[in-house]
């Protein structure tokens, strides 16, 4: 590997909403390697969606970046916004308000590609077409001429893929691409993700609520919750051993249908976004938490093992003691 | 054999997909095509099937809100759109509904309050008491009394759906049809709506039919299972049957496509 392809540094991402101060990231930090496939799994408000769009370049108006890095390349795309968007392509989560319904597929891809630079037009239908039959189209020359209104919400969603793999990212982003779909139609679009990653040998960030299919899209995951990353590891080993006590009440809160049991659900909900937390964000609703310690000190988000970071006080245990100063 | 409390009897629904130019229906689909279900005092009735099944349109049936083009829906032995009078009024309060969205299936301008205490009123069911029963119902669903004066927007995703729950025991019911009701809610949040649900029924002795695209769900919650594709009942059975054992081409696919993709949960 010929070392990390983006670097996120403590990264602070606010919302200004009603006059108030919404903290949707705080203080996230990590690496993805060329090649390498990331799942930030969260639930909704933890700030996955956020983190997401900042690498993408696509965050919206009301959000400001407090603090931190985000390196792609080796150049800190926070302060050079004439670095080029196009090393990151977002596939949308929204199928059906991400098309203008005025335009034909063709004249989309024609778009997109004559912003990336390719101007000759049989250039561009070229790739077109060869991407939308990556996606499993046959009848390509029918989806070319279609206007978004009369493709079904997969077909559209198979667009959207082709769209952002025509552009030649070096990451591709998917945003909660298996939401709100039928088993059998997620089966087929993990499936396509995994061939696009080896075919394509891009970069990928999948973002999702759903953990039970990140070992399947993609060999890392970081959990995130209330902003932070909590854990982070291979992602068949978090599935086998999660160790951060949110990891493995959200594994437990799963049903299964196999060897059904009763379900533990996570007492409580997550913390007020616009609160300044001290100590550990999962603090009130661990069963574990040690009074005097968990809500007090912020645990570090430190290596366990050389593949895993957790950020609990009591995975790392021993050397914490209460007097510790919480800035050091 | 109980006689059942809700029963389907052959219902098709037909919507037209395009019309002539008198008005007349030219084209029409076939959301439900001779549908027969049946569920007695007690059950936990699951129906599964993918989004165009139509799971919703035959909950929609059961609880009055479309009318079947042939066929019946019977409560206890009563056709439901020929009753009148006070059965007609026992049978709105006896079978409630909770749909997906609760943001809409709640009315935005009214305060949780409000809402609980206009099904009260309009269930016969408001007196002196009244107050300190919107209070019990709150608390039945998990609610403290601090969410009394918020609206619907103020809440959560879980916390609008608990008052979605609390709204439809307010009648007393005996049998309540859940329409996805967790799957708005992430995980977490949907295992608390599923022990919340397993809760209620115990304490109050409800019966449920409750729809989902999600077999996991119904595997978890149901003591019968009735699998819907295309319109058509297509198997039947004891979730564990079904599951292990599916006879039906289209439920032998849902299972092995949702094994597939929960392979990584279902070996931990």
């Amino acid at each position: 590997m010929g070392g990390s392809l983006l670097t996120i540094k403590d990264l602070h991402i606010d919302y200004r909403a009603r006059g108030e101060t919404i903290r949707a990231v705080r203080g996230v930090s990590l690496e993805l390697g060329f090649g390498e496939t990331l799942c930030i799994v969260g639930e909704s408000g933890s700030g996955k969606t956020t983190l997401a769009m900042a690498i993408a370049g696509a965050l919206p108006p009301n959000a400001t970046i407090r603090s931190g890095e985000i390196v792609l390349n080796n150049v800190n795309i926070l302060n050079n916004r004439e670095y080029p968007r196009k090393l990151v392509s977002l596939i949308p989560q929204e199928v059906g308000s991400s098309l203008s319904p005025f335009h034909t597929i063709e004249q989309v891809f024609l778009d997109v590609l004559t912003s990336k630079g390719v101007t000759d037009k049989g250039e561009a239908l070229k790739i077109a077409r060869s991407t939308l039959s990556l996606v499993g189209f046959s009848d390509i020359n029918r989806v070319l001429k279609s206007y978004p209104h009369e493709l079904s919400g997969g077909m559209l969603q198979r667009v959207l893929i082709a769209l952002a793999v025509s552009r030649r990212p070096l990451i591709l982003i998917a945003d909660e691409p298996t939401s709100m779909i039928d088993a059998s139609l997620k089966r087929d679009v993990v499936e396509l993700l995994k061939n696009i990653v080896l075919t394509q040998s891009a970069s990928m960030i999948v973002v999702t609520h759903d953990i039970a299919l990140a070992p399947h899209l993609c060999s890392r995951i970081a959990i995130m919750y209330s902003g932070e990353i909590v854990e982070d590891g291979l992602s068949t080993e978090i599935l086998a051993n999660p160790m951060h006590p949110y990891t493995v009440m959200l594994l437990e809160s799963i049903p299964r249908i196999l060897s059904p049991r009763k379900l533990k659900a996570i007492p409580g909900l997550p913390p007020d976004p616009r609160s300044t937390l001290t100590g550990c964000s999962f603090e009130p609703r661990c069963p574990k938490a040690i009074k005097g310690l968990c809500d007090k000190i912020k645990p570090p988000l430190s290596t366990i093992e050389s593949t895993r970071r957790v950020s609990c006080h009591l995975v790392q245990g021993k050397e914490v003691t209460l007097n510790e100063d919480p800035s050091s | 054999m109980k006689t059942p409390l809700l029963e389907a009897v052959n219902i098709t629904v037909s919507f037209p997909l395009r019309r002539g130019l008198l008005g007349n229906v030219v084209e029409s689909v076939k959301a439900l095509d001779n549908v027969s279900l049946s569920v007695v005092e007690g059950e936990v009735l699951g129906i599964v099937g993918e989004s165009g099944s139509g799971k919703t349109t035959l909950a929609r049936c059961l609880v009055g809100l479309v009318k079947p083009d042939s066929g019946r829906v019977l409560y206890v032995g009563n056709d439901i759109f020929k009753l009148k009078g006070a059965l007609y009024r026992r049978f709105r309060r006896e079978v409630q509904m909770v749909f997906q969205n609760p943001y809409t299936s709640l009315n935005p301008t009214m305060k949780v309050k409000d809402i609980i205490k206009d099904v009260l009123k309009a269930s016969g069911n408001w007196d002196a008491r009244g107050e300190e029963r919107v209070k019990d119902l709150l608390k039945a669903v998990g609610l403290g009394e601090d969410v009394l004066h918020k609206y619907p927007s103020e809440l959560s995703g879980g916390q609008a759906q608990r008052v979605a729950i609390a709204r439809a025991l307010a009648t007393k019911p005996k049998i309540i049809i859940l329409d996805e009701p967790t799957s708005a809610l992430d995980v977490s949040l949907q295992a608390q709506i599923l022990e919340l649900l397993s809760d209620l029924k115990r304490r109050e002795n409800l019966t449920y039919i409750i729809i989902s695209h999600d077999i996991s769900v119904i595997r978890y919650i149901s003591t019968r299972v009735v699998v819907l594709y295309k319109g058509r009942i297509v198997e039947e059975g004891p979730p564990g049957e079904i599951i292990n054992n599916p006879k039906n081409p289209y439920t032998r696919k849902l299972v092995e496509d949702v094994l597939y993709l929960y392979e990584f949960i279902e070996k931990r």
